[in-house]
């Protein structure tokens, strides 16, 4: 119950934030974030393979970017069931 | 491996499909983004109304910028078939679906709104809010529900409910939204 209200508070306070934002600044954040993502790994990527060269670095990290690509397109969608108009209009 | 983000591909994307009157809308996790809280996303989906005509137009404009790949999956949802693009200069992807004959994809897209940005372009189509979250519901991974929170946590009083829940009456995904419209 206290982790569910950690979340909220913190999803709420994410909001707050995301509405001091314009349609056009949240539209291509994710862009952005996603960058700076792959900055970050490949930062800790290089610095645990101190004796890797630059190549070696950008290898790994088109490895695990292709293992990524691979969950990303897995399509497990739920198909939602759809419902005759009569039965939905009667619930 | 290039660190370059995906803004300048789908800049150009844009800019080509308006060039030559490309009818699309992005939606995916970009345009969820675009009404909730922006998480991380590494790839762009577009919805066209003829893939063929979208396809002409990257030929005619953009003839070294963008590669086809070869690669069809089939979408189990509306049961269409997307294709992949490779911006060549930074190996970015976006996934192209063809506008399919569901009610609920017809309507989102008839629907869609244009905004202005700075970097993508002057009309970026976008589905509005309510048809991101109808179309999130739909879909119900656990991370389309929780896109769904986010942007219910940011729009709340502005999202039209009784829109939304003649849809999702019809998808069977009302009990969800309800969930997650108390859990808010």
């Amino acid at each position: 119950m206290e982790t569910q209200s950690l979340s909220t508070e913190i999803r709420r306070s994410k909001a707050a934030a995301a509405r001091q934002m314009s349609v056009a600044q949240r539209l291509s954040a994710g862009l952005r974030l996603y960058t700076e993502q792959l900055c970050v790994v490949r930062g800790f990527v290089a610095g645990m393979n101190p004796d890797w060269t630059e190549l070696q670095v950008d290898q790994e990290m088109d490895r695990r970017r292709r293992v990524i690509d691979l969950q990303n397109t897995k399509k497990y969608y739920r198909a939602a069931p759809e419902i005759p108009a009569r039965q939905a209009n009667q619930s | 491996m290039s660190l370059v983000d995906g803004s300048d591909a789908v800049a150009r994307l844009i800019a080509c499909f308006a060039k030559f009157c490309v009818p699309y809308m992005i939606v995916g996790s970009l345009s969820s983004n675009a009404y909730g809280i922006p998480r991380a996303t590494a790839d762009v989906d577009v919805v066209v109304e003829k893939l063929e005509r979208a396809f002409e137009a990257i030929h005619e404009g953009l003839p070294s910028e963008f590669r086809s790949n070869p690669q069809i999956e089939f979408e189990l949802m509306t049961g269409t078939m997307p294709r992949v693009i490779e911006f060549v200069p930074t190996n970015f992807k976006i996934e192209l679906f063809e506008l399919s004959s569901d009610d609920f994809d017809q309507s989102r897209f008839k629907r869609r709104v244009s905004v202005q940005h700075s970097t993508l372009g002057d009309n970026v189509w976008i589905p509005t809010a309510e048809d991101v979250v109808i179309q999130k519901l739909r879909w119900g991974r656990p991370r389309d529900l929780s896109d769904v929170g986010d942007v219910v946590a940011v729009q709340y009083e502005s999202l039209d409910y009784s829109y939304i829940q003649q849809w999702t009456d019809h998808h069977g995904t009302t009990d969800e939204l309800m969930k997650i419209r108390n859990g808010i």
